[in-house]
């Protein structure tokens, strides 16, 4: 995360304590949906910064988040995401690679550490590491369930609560019980099938990486 | 009551003819456009318009403490913003002008 956005979400962290407990709740839930939206982590961290303000003057007032807002916290932040220019498509490609890289780095780094472990129980030497497409593809299933329900979560903060067809309802436990099972069983038929074999001290690198990227991604003010 | 779509057209034009007077805040913005008689506008309406002229360059931004305690953010107009104002100005009066021409607003003007 760029030096400058985590300073202020510092911030604003502690401005957040002295909201009253409900516009507190409002605000999370605010600041959850414009995390899902197309913008930078600094301008999110601005735009929540002017809210929270506005918020406090308007309870100093005596006015609830409601009157100071207006009572669709949804429709005020989508008015407030098109005030804002839109990023190009590479840097919104780098900000969710960008986002995804710390994950990646700790999935390979419980990768190596459960292999170094194996091999080692085994009584084989750990230099070498082998890859398997079904460890490959377990890892991608939790990246893409982890993108997956983050953006479930944020895209439907500022959602109300609406009575669902129970077809729709059934539909969509059965997508997600087959979209588990596929999440488990594919992984589990190509368990064995080899990828590559990776030197330790490569695969401690390539664990590493991302980490580097992120550092690197972190320089620039649009992510 | 000034209706929302006809409100939309004006808003921004008005609150940078607001901002020409004077360096201010949102919530000054909202009473002062209350007490012209726009009707009741929250700073909801206002703050993502103040948003977008500021990413537009045509105003300028800062936070100041106020004697209330929290912050404000207080803005103030560019020279883009000033240029901005005058084209408002202008179209504003030429559509007033035309808009009085209309057969229903001509014959009020030839009543008075």
């Amino acid at each position: 995360m760029n030096p400058q956005a985590k300073a202020l979400r510092r911030e604003n962290n502690n401005r957040e304590q002295e909201l009253s407990p409900a516009a507190r709740q409002g605000m999370t839930d605010v600041v959850v949906y414009l995390r899902s939206q197309d913008l930078s982590q600094l301008a999110q961290e601005e735009i929540r910064q002017d809210i929270q303000e506005m918020i406090l003057e308007g309870e100093k007032r005596g006015e609830t988040m409601e009157q100071v807002i207006g009572e669709d916290y949804r429709a005020f932040c989508d008015e407030i995401v098109a005030a804002v220019p839109r990023r190009p498509r590479l840097v919104r490609f780098l900000g969710i690679f960008g986002d995804l890289l710390p994950a990646l780095s700790v999935l390979m780094g419980i990768w190596v550490v459960n292999k170094v472990v194996h091999t080692l129980l085994a009584g084989n030497s750990p230099l070498h590491l082998t890859l398997t497409v079904g460890e490959m593809i377990s890892m991608v299933v939790i990246l893409a369930a982890g993108i997956g329900a983050v953006e479930w979560i944020c895209r439907t903060a500022l959602d109300k609560p609406r009575q669902e067809k129970k077809g729709t309802l059934f539909l969509r436990a059965w997508l997600v019980l087959a979209c588990v099972a596929a999440g488990i069983l594919l992984p589990t038929v190509f368990w064995k099938k080899i990828l590559c074999t990776l030197w330790l001290p490569v695969a401690l690198v390539v664990a590493c990486l991302p980490v580097l990227l992120s550092l690197l991604l972190s320089r620039r003010r649009d992510l | 009551m000034i209706p929302s779509q006809m409100l939309k057209g004006i808003l921004q034009g008005s609150v940078l003819s607001l901002l020409g007077e004077k360096e201010t805040y949102g919530y000054e913005i909202v009473q002062a456009l209350t007490a012209c008689g726009f009707g009741h506008i929250s700073e909801g309406t206002v703050y993502p318009l103040l948003l977008r002229l500021e990413k537009s360059g045509l105003v300028a931004a800062r936070f100041r403490e106020s004697e209330l305690g929290p912050r404000r953010k207080y803005y103030t107009l560019t020279e883009q913003g000033r240029e901005a104002l005058i084209a408002f100005r202008a179209s504003f009066q030429e559509m007033t002008a035309a808009v009085m021409q209309l057969p229903g607003f001509r014959e009020e003007e030839e009543g008075e």
